[in-house]
């Protein structure tokens, strides 16, 4: 449950939805996506003219579905079109995920961090203005999850507005640049700077935080006294 | 494949054995016999010029007498089981629901909602004992029942403490005792029982045979227009939902498609048959092919031709039919397995 949410997102936004875990960061992004229903105050919806891609977190689809990556790549443009997507634009967004060449591949038998870029393919195919991502990194590796970001990052850049989900502070630490921290009921927007210090993050997640810089990266842990 | 379909697989394709080697017993001889009926209707019915006479055994034993048509000959000719009137009424009954019920067992093994088959065909049992004990329409009651209960499921999401697997167990063993206590008051209550279980495909009415067709279009309308939100609102209902996709309403169309075939599929198939078309042919589909296109090919192409081939099967060795289709889908879908494995 969330209470008294005020959150704007802005085009060209790279906003990092941050917070411990069972705080509300999925309740809210289902909130903005308009799947659930505030229980008082207004959800102001987006532009009907602008397209939202929507990334989900792999744990909630169904890997028994004998579909290959052309098959989920092209239900993302059958979802709102009744027309196919024609091979060229499904190659497009294979290939600006990294997967151009792979199109047949059995969905199922692709690592984590594959199946993870074929979700953002299949977000990609309707060219959306706004990206929003519901923990991409989840259950991936160290280089995985650096492509995961590093291909948000690109995509940013190339003027998608962009929410990302997620619960590790040190990945949103490093390529957002607004933060909507959730926990306890409220949520606290801002910007990194703002937001990603030490006494802040120590009340909101009810032990020691230290944020630190190692070569002009910043890192967040948990401070191991504080366990002790 | 989930070990708890295997399970399900076993838990069908035995009781189909047991029932294809019966045994002369005290319920056996004590329950009517619908190999009488079926003699009697043949022999009542017009004669078909150009067909060979139906063979009709009036001598045997009363020892030997048990629930299961008989049709042993001496004919050498492969064809002859599909020259009988009845055979062929029985075979276009027997594709027509197995290719409806193949197909949204596709849908039912894929989101993991066997167990839901199930409860759907007891319902639709129940509804049948309903209407035989209130001397009601049998068919449409099953189908009212059956789609009350999918709309009841499809739409509804109760919180509670308890999974949703068991709730539709809940539903599964009260329909069942309804059904047997309905059956048990009814003046024909073993002989509907065993009818209900094992169908009755070879003497399937006129009715029965349109209503079984109307079903087929029907599934194959619904799910050819709307084929890809239904994929997609069982692949990833949530990125549907926030695409503008009415996820509840689509879940609904299923789940009612779902009821209709079972409880049309049921009185012409029985219990046994109706879910093993559900279930064994989308396995092998899963098991052969790549994409979803072509795990519903082999899924209703495993299911007619085992509908044709277990109705010859049973012709010719005087097998009970429903049980001679389940097993030879078993036997395509171990086939299908070996090869899946060899070739992998």
């Amino acid at each position: 449950m969330l209470d008294k949410v005020n959150l704007d997102v802005v085009r060209g936004d790279y906003l990092g939805v941050v917070g411990p875990n069972g705080a509300g960061k999925s309740t809210l992004l289902l909130g903005l996506l308009g799947v659930l229903v505030p229980q008082a105050g207004e959800r102001v919806p987006p532009p009907p003219s602008l397209r939202v891609g929507y990334v989900p977190q792999r744990g909630s689809l169904d890997e028994l579905f004998p579909l290959t990556i052309r098959d989920v790549v092209m239900m993302g443009w059958e979802l709102y079109r009744s027309d196919s997507p024609g091979a060229a634009r499904v190659d497009a967004a294979l290939e600006s995920v990294g997967l151009k060449g792979l199109s047949d591949r059995r969905f199922r038998e692709l690592s984590g961090g594959q199946k993870q870029r074929v979700l953002i393919g299949r977000a990609l195919v309707i060219e959306p203005e706004l990206l929003v991502l519901d923990e991409p990194t989840n259950g991936l590796d160290l280089p995985s999850e650096h492509a995961i970001m590093e291909l948000t990052a690109r995509l940013h850049r190339d003027g998608r507005s962009i929410i990302l989900v997620t619960h590790q502070l040190n990945l949103v630490a490093n390529y957002a640049r607004k933060l909507a921290l959730v926990g306890d009921k409220v949520v606290v927007t801002g910007t990194t700077d703002e937001l990603l210090v030490a006494d802040r993050l120590t009340a909101m997640y009810g032990t020691r935080v230290r944020v630190a810089e190692v070569d002009g990266y910043r890192v967040i842990v948990a401070d191991p006294e504080a366990h002790l | 494949m989930r070990s708890s379909t295997l399970v399900l697989l076993f838990a069908l394709i035995a009781p189909a054995l047991f029932a294809a080697t019966p045994a002369p017993g005290p319920a056996a001889s004590a329950a009517p016999d619908p190999l009488e009926a079926l003699e009697r209707r043949i022999e009542e019915s017009p004669p078909n010029p150009g067909l060979p006479p139906i063979p009709v055994h009036h001598d045997v034993p009363e020892e030997h007498t048990h629930p299961q048509p008989h049709f042993h000959h001496e004919s050498h000719d492969v064809f002859f089981a599909f020259r009988a009137d009845f055979m062929q009424r029985a075979i276009l009954a027997g594709v027509l629901a197995s290719l409806a019920c193949a197909w949204l067992g596709v849908f039912v093994v894929l989101r993991r909602m066997v167990f839901v088959g199930i409860g759907l065909a007891e319902v639709a049992s129940a509804g049948v004992a309903l209407g035989v004990y209130m001397n009601w329409p049998p068919v449409t009651v099953a189908l009212l029942a059956t789609m009350s209960f999918s709309a009841f499921a499809g739409v509804v999401r109760l919180r509670g403490h308890v999974s949703p697997e068991s709730r539709i167990g809940l539903v599964y063993v009260i329909a069942g005792a309804l059904a047997v206590i309905m059956l048990a008051r009814s003046g024909t209550g073993e002989a509907e029982q065993l009818e209900m279980l094992q169908g009755s495909l070879l003497t399937i009415s006129s009715s029965g045979l349109v209503h079984l067709a109307v079903l087929a279009v029907g599934v194959a309308l619904v799910h050819v227009f709307g084929y890809r939100r239904l994929v997609a609102v069982s692949f990833d209902p949530l990125t549907a939902h926030v695409a503008g996709v009415r996820v509840w309403a689509w879940n609904l169309v299923l789940f009612l498609t779902l009821g209709a075939g079972i409880s049309i599929s049921l009185q012409g198939c029985g219990l046994l048959l109706v879910f093993g078309y559900l279930l064994i042919p989308a396995v092998t589909g899963l098991v052969s092919g790549r994409r979803l296109p072509g795990v519903f090919a082999v899924a209703l192409a495993t299911a007619a031709i085992s509908t044709v081939s277990g109705l010859w099967l049973a012709f010719e060795w005087d097998w009970p039919p429903g049980p001679a289709i389940v097993v030879v889908m078993t036997v395509a879908l171990a086939v299908t397995t070996l090869v899946r494995a060899i070739l992998d």
